[in-house]
């Protein structure tokens, strides 16, 4: 993964190009039907598990009803062609259809609910369209099945299997390069940071709810164009073939091959059908075998066969990824530009009469400030006195129960955290939330607005050495602003917690915000490392950014703030520049409590 | 519909309730204590169903069948956390996500499966009646002929249902399971074993299981598929309460095995199905359940 | 009763605690002050066993106890009050108070009543409140109820993770005022707090800021705590 990783599409491109030659190679070299009929059940089986895997690798979601999927997928194409009389290709694009329209109502839980709610929600919709399978014999014919589908084989009897496997070979490797764009353009650095961290990713201006529901559909229009082929490969099914245990054979190539890789998929489905052609006369003990490998690829190599293979190739490569990346030319970019503030002067951040309690408690009463153009403004306040929960007001992540946020003039109070983002509101988190599955110059690309379209994006990706270049060029020189342009390719874990600070930073930065929001920037660090975040926060000032930072670092705040405001107990005690609060004797009290003399009643008389 | 009818239909759907209940119950309680769960609860019961009829066939004292696959159905509780839970927390497993536990328990479930195929075949049997000499023993309750194994079933789900609340909220390990919902870190500083008590709520759902298998037995057919059946109702069940405290559980049971008694009256062939749809359709109008909290979060 | 030589901790790769030497005798109240993130509670995590030391002694009497499992050290009599009270919400107030004793190794059902009814005498208010859900007291009340129910352990070493917080000052004073009993009876007490009002209870109090200890004393010899908010603010 390191910066240069797109440099040439071409070794890429000829191993599309190799296994379409193979694809269309076999089947000629092949003559052996059978060897033909299994590598077309390679192929589609392996379209269904690369929609699984970006639903589980990249999403974090789990289903347990691809079965569904590809059932609703089978008999859609089957019923329309074969009782309805349509055209192949008609039926099998409506049944592909179907499927993921079943994705779209099935994705709506997982758009409410999440996680294990998702996991049994499709667990159950497995089950029901098994039973359904099963038992609606008027329509699916039940275990008798359904009869007079017409193959897919071009009116060639002789020739019809070797044509089948191109078209299935086509569809692979067209999924197959989609699913690689997926996972190597922002959308993989998108779905990664739904998965591991929905703060950030809505903070950077991803809308989850959404991104998570297409995700879900996309792998159930997968799951049901596998469907749509079983079904025109073998011209009958019955309700055997859709069971929990398909649903787990997918589930198993996905974890077999290594989740989240490119190939996978390709390599998981076909160690599961090695194995199922293996164990064809073990069939008794399918289930027992199918476990096992669940259960030791899970124990003891989560990694999958992929990241095996990584692994040991890695003892070779070893040193050579730790080497510097290449330094971009880009002379003129400025990595502190900030978006299109308005020109006007006032205030670009107004916060008025802003109010929140949860379950009876107030958190933030009745707060009013407002942040001037291109001013640092510091909240600061002992601990509890609702700093915190204000920032997240501001920022969308809690919803305040009354007042108002006004963004560059405009009346954000009512918008999503991901709309609020893309008006130019960024923020850091206290606990850090960078992304820990990607690299520190793909968290940065992550806060980056792209400006190219999907299709463009993938054209560039498909056919031009320069993809991303410009965006990596621009990540790297915000990165080489910060010193840290020799760990653009290192894991956030990696590094020290001075420098995932400094990294969070500069992908807010990458945002070009109007305002940012830094929540105790230097908590954890030492005085030099403050010095430096100090230092960039002035720089960022300096090119216009208004900043909201909450701090406990006075020294810091003292330095830094233009103006501060003093919060305790959710109210604001004292508002002005900084010596002024510093004196203020309400402040001292909220720091250190009353002062003695007062509190010198006799503390004996509470003891029992 | 009769009023005779009535009745019946509403005890056959009250003993399913029962079932579900100590089930999902199961469920609820492993979930409280770790958010995990073991998705071949289902196959757990399957399981102890088997056993338990296998036994009764022997000829073995019905006691004695229920002291034994408790103990056994224990015992499998104490290896599915130490095989299929706990090595994951120190693997970090990559492979299935956050989500390792669903495929490591569903794993388990498969070879259990599998197992029960291999040792009592394929086909849907009977199991012998618990409580009388005929599985189609009827007594008279509310001027009504109703089945007497059903009745049981209820009265003894029950009577399990009470002793494992005041498990829960009388026992110093029942509490000790609360503190470590609440926070496994408050809990140790309480002096509280948490490793021990994570052990534990995987032996009492495994225990809950394995009752609930001993009472299906003579109230359904016995059959190595239904374990699926069981653990998708029961995590419907446990949603439908919203997984948020022990009494949303059983109202959520007593709903579901009614309505399921009902619509399977009215249509036969799928009337099984629509309380799962109407479960999955009140998730997504109310994720949270009927009783969980709005801010519920299951995950 | 407790003794810190050179311990250093930290969560993850990030270092919080550099080389802190802290004591307790018993019968003494130390009083740590720092602001936050200075590093209080992750010290007295490291103490009750939540946090691994990296390197650094660790000494209960004259048993290391650095790597011991939480639950045990607990058991043992080393009880830590944690930040934000962490009252058990669903369980009633008798519940949260008896819980922890509860799991001592050997204790009778005659001594858990004895305890419960000392704590009742200590803090009537929790007598009036004892069967409702912990949840629906009052900050007050659930810190009292908190300090209690480390009690009911019959701790050696009571450890106090800003008790004061979010508190009315009447009610921080009744706190404190039990804490100082508390210490004359025998039972060391380790109390980390934010704001200087406990200096009047402490013998000894250490100033801790990203870190480290950067300053010791006898609280008695502590004349002006504007000199103390000048040792952690700047």
């Amino acid at each position: 993964m390191s910066a240069d990783k797109h440099a040439s599409p071409w070794p890429r491109n000829g191993a599309y190009l190799a296994m379409a030659t193979a694809i269309f190679a076999f089947p000629l070299l092949v003559g052996n039907t059978f060897h033909i009929h299994i590598a077309q059940t390679l192929l589609y089986t392996t379209i269904a598990v690369i929609g699984l895997n970006m639903l589980l690798g990249l999403s974090g979601q789990m289903s347990l009803g691809q079965a569904g999927f590809y059932a609703i997928g089978a008999y859609g194409s089957a019923l329309l062609t074969a009782k309805l009389g349509w055209p192949i290709a008609a039926g099998m694009l409506a049944g592909i259809l179907l499927a993921g329209l079943a994705g779209c109502l099935v994705g709506l839980i997982a758009l409410r609910t999440r996680g294990l709610y998702l996991a049994m929600a499709t667990l159950a919709f497995g089950f029901m369209t098994e039973i359904a399978a099963q038992r609606w014999v008027d329509l699916t014919g039940g275990t008798m099945g359904v009869y007079g589908i017409p193959a897919l084989d071009f009116g060639s009897s002789k020739m019809g299997k070797t044509y089948f496997l191109w078209v299935v070979g086509a569809a692979y490797l067209a999924v197959q390069i989609a699913s690689d764009y997926v996972m190597s353009s922002r959308i993989r650095r998108k779905l990664l940071a739904l998965k591991e961290n929905e703060s950030a990713a809505r903070t950077t201006g991803i809308n989850v709810p959404v991104w998570r529901t297409m995700v879900f559909a996309v792998s159930s229009l997968l799951a049901g164009t596998a469907g749509v082929f079983f079904t025109h490969q073998n011209a009958y099914i019955n309700s055997d073939a859709f069971t929990l245990g398909l649903t787990l054979t997918m589930l198993i190539a996905t974890v077999i091959g290594g989740l989240g890789t490119s190939y996978g998929p390709l390599i998981g489905t076909l160690i599961t059908l090695m194995i199922a052609e293996l164990i064809a006369s073990l069939y008794d003990v399918s289930f027992l075998v199918n476990g096992l490998i669940l259960l030791s690829v899970l124990l003891l190599f989560p990694q999958g066969a992929i990241g095996l293979v990584q692994k040991v190739a890695g003892l070779f490569r070893g040193a050579a990824r730790e080497g510097t990346p290449e330094v971009a030319q880009s002379g003129s970019f400025s990595a502190f530009a900030p978006g299109a503030a308005p020109a006007s002067a006032g205030p670009t951040l107004v916060i008025e009469s802003l109010s929140k309690s949860y379950g009876g408690v107030v958190a933030v009463s009745d707060v009013s400030l407002s942040v001037d153009r291109g001013t640092v403004h510091a909240l600061i306040g002992p601990n509890g006195a609702g700093k915190s929960t204000l920032i997240n007001c501001v920022s969308g992540l809690y919803r305040s129960d009354s007042g108002r946020i006004q963004l560059a003039g405009k009346d954000v109070s009512h918008l999503p955290a991901h709309a609020r983002a893309r008006m130019g509101l960024a923020r850091t988190f206290q606990n850090l939330q960078l992304v820990n599955s990607l690299t520190v110059m793909e968290n940065l690309q992550l806060g980056l607005r792209s400006t190219r379209s999907i299709p463009a994006d993938f054209s560039s990706w498909l056919l031009s050495d320069a993809f991303e270049r410009e965006e990596r060029a621009r990540a790297l020189d915000i990165l080489r602003q910060f010193g840290m342009a020799h760990l653009a390719s290192a894991f956030p874990e990696d590094l020290p917690y001075g420098h995932r600070k400094l990294a969070e930073l500069a992908r807010a930065i990458a945002e070009e915000p109007i305002v940012m929001l830094l929540d105790e920037p230097v908590a954890g660090l030492n005085d030099r490392e403050a010095q430096e975040i100090s230092g960039v926060i002035r720089r960022i000032r300096d090119a216009g950014t208004s900043i909201l930072l909450v701090e406990h670092n006075m020294d810091f705040v003292m330095q830094l703030a233009d103006r501060v405001t003093v919060l305790d107990h959710g109210e604001r005690i004292a508002q002005g520049a900084p010596a002024e609060v510093q004196k203020d004797p309400r402040v001292v009290e909220a720091y250190l409590g009353a002062p003695l003399e007062a509190s010198s009643a006799t503390p004996a008389e509470a003891v029992s | 519909m009769s009023g005779a009818n009535f009745v019946q239909l509403m005890l056959s759907g009250l003993a399913m309730s029962a079932i579900y209940a100590l089930t999902a119950t199961g469920l609820f309680v492993a979930h409280l204590a770790t958010t995990r769960m073991n998705f071949g609860q289902g196959e757990f019961l399957m399981f102890a169903a088997y056993l338990s009829m296998a036994l009764l066939l022997a000829g073995v004292p019905v006691l004695l069948v229920v002291a034994a696959v408790i103990v056994v159905l224990a015992m499998m509780g104490w290896g599915l956390e130490r095989l299929a839970i706990r090595p994951l927390d120190r693997l970090r497993s990559l492979a299935g996500g956050q989500y390792s536990w669903v495929l490591t328990t569903m794993g388990v479930a498969l070879i259990l499966q599998n197992v029960v195929t291999l040792v009592w075949g394929k086909s849907s049997q009977y199991s012998p009646p618990l409580f009388s000499a005929n599985r189609q023993n009827v007594v008279q309750f509310l001027g009504v002929g109703v089945f007497v194994e059903e009745l049981l079933v209820i009265v003894v789900a029950l009577v399990a249902i009470l002793i494992f609340y005041a498990f829960l909220y009388r026992t110093r390990q029942g509490r000790a399971i609360y503190a470590v919902a609440f926070s496994p870190e408050t809990a140790s500083l309480l002096g509280i074993d948490v490793r021990r008590t994570v052990v534990l709520v995987f032996v009492m759902a495994s225990v809950l299981a394995a009752i609930s298998g001993v009472l299906v037995g003579p109230i359904v057919t016995v059959q190595p598929h239904m374990g699926l059946v069981f653990t998708v109702k029961a995590f419907a069940v446990a949603s439908l309460g919203g997984f948020a405290n022990p009494l949303g559980v059983l109202v959520g049971a007593i709903i579901f095995g009614v309505v399921e008694s009902f619509s399977n009256y009215v249509n036969s062939a799928f009337g099984d199905l629509y309380p799962l749809l109407l479960v999955m359709a009140l998730l997504v109008i109310k994720p949270s359940g009927l009783f969980g909290e709005a801010k519920t979060d299951v995950r | 009763m407790i003794v810190l030589e050179k311990v250093s901790a930290g969560i993850g790769r990030v270092q919080i605690l550099r080389d802190v030497d802290i004591r307790v005798e018993p019968g003494k109240l130390v009083l740590v002050l720092g602001a936050n993130g200075a590093g209080k509670t992750t010290l007295l995590r490291v103490i009750s066993g939540i946090v691994p030391p990296w390197s650094g002694k660790l000494l209960f009497g004259s048993d290391s106890i650095a790597g011991r499992p939480a639950h045990e050290l607990a058991r043992l009599g080393l009880v830590h009050v944690p930040q934000g009270r962490q009252i058990i919400p669903t369980l009633s107030v008798e519940e949260n108070l008896v819980i922890g004793a509860s799991h001592l190794p050997g204790i009778t059902k005659d001594a858990i009543e004895r305890r419960l009814e000392q704590e009742y005498a200590r803090f009537p208010v929790l007598k009036t409140r004892r069967s409702l859900a912990g949840g629906s007291l009052s900050g007050g009340e659930q810190q009292m109820l908190a300090i209690s129910r480390g009690l009911m352990m019959a701790p050696k070493l009571l450890m106090l993770d800003e008790p004061s917080l979010g508190l009315a000052p009447q009610m921080v004073q009744r706190i404190l005022g039990a804490l100082s009993g508390l210490a004359k009876s025998g039972i060391s007490i380790l109390l980390v707090e934010q704001k200087t009002m406990a200096l009047e209870i402490a013998d000894q109090v250490h100033i801790l800021k990203n870190g480290a200890i950067v300053h010791s004393a006898a609280a008695a010899d502590v004349r002006d705590p504007q000199e103390l908010f000048r040792h952690y603010m700047s």
